[in-house]
């Protein structure tokens, strides 16, 4: 399978000749935007003269700038519910996106229920790394945040 | 361009053309044909085949990609911005050349396109599309 795809606009200029320094505009709808913020690489735009040989040829980029969302997410307690007592619990959300090798989650905690250094003893899970396993985990108090990693 | 003094066979000689205006695309063009002549204008040596030039492309002044949607992942229409650098005659062609979506998925089937069907081209400023 080709690494890439080719989008060709035939016949674009059938009026007259384009001259140099001349600015065109079109758009295209059926984009997908890139799976992250930062800019994707890798298109080339050409201009084709009617026998067949490149004129200007320049690569750009995509970028989509706002994150997308996760649409639900549900946090439990597996084991107990009890008031001030550890307990395991289980955080499932879906992607809406791909997520490559090397991604990190975030979760963060609420105020009213901050993480401690102390508290988590591990963090376990499944379908983002592939089979189910024990995660490395960074815990940072200050954001009340737990980043978790494959690594 | 006539010579002064004789050149011996074997002997290779160059001549520079100012002020050449490059071939008006990359294609390779068809041959140019050299010829010599005696002073009683009959040809001597030539050639008339396999002496080709082919230019580099030129890149645009400005190119850019803009979605209308600024989400990540979103299904949304892109605008292209071009600013020539150089002329294009009419009937020429866009093309755009696109990376693949998801390149790192781990299926093959799982890798999709940047772009998927029904799409539609509008033309905004000085262009007549037809998207294939």
């Amino acid at each position: 399978m080709s690494s890439t795809d080719t989008l060709t606009i035939t016949n674009a200029f059938p009026g007259s000749d384009l001259t140099a320094g001349l600015s065109i505009k079109f758009s295209v709808s059926g984009f997908r935007n890139p799976i992250s913020t930062i800019a994707k690489t890798g298109f080339t735009i050409s201009t084709i003269s009617g026998d067949t040989g490149t004129v200007d040829s320049s690569s750009t980029t995509l970028q989509a700038t706002t994150p997308a969302t996760i649409a639900s997410g549900v946090i439990t307690s597996t084991n107990t519910k009890i008031v001030q007592t550890l307990s395991v619990i289980r955080a499932t959300f879906p992607s809406p996106v791909p997520l490559d090798a090397g991604c990190l989650i975030d979760v963060q905690f609420p105020s009213s229920m901050p993480i401690t250094t102390t508290d988590l003893a591990s963090v376990r899970g499944s379908g983002l790394f592939g089979g189910s396993k024990t995660f490395t985990t960074i815990i940072n108090t200050g954001t009340r945040t737990v980043t978790i990693t494959n690594g | 361009m006539t010579l002064s003094s004789q050149l011996n066979a074997g002997a290779i000689f160059q001549i520079n053309i100012g002020s050449f205006t490059n071939h008006e695309s990359t294609l390779t063009t068809s041959t140019f044909e050299f010829r010599t002549y005696n002073s009683s204008g009959a040809i001597v040596d030539q050639k008339l085949t396999g002496i080709t030039m082919t230019a580099t492309a030129g890149t645009f002044t400005t190119a850019s990609m803009t979605p209308a949607d600024l989400t990540v992942a979103a299904s949304t229409t892109v605008t292209f911005n071009l600013t020539l650098s150089h002329k294009v005659v009419k009937g020429g062609t866009i093309r755009v050349v696109m990376p693949k979506w998801n390149p790192n998925a781990p299926t093959s089937s799982d890798i999709l396109p940047m772009i998927q069907g029904p799409f539609v081209c509008g033309a905004i400023e000085n262009l007549n599309a037809t998207v294939q």
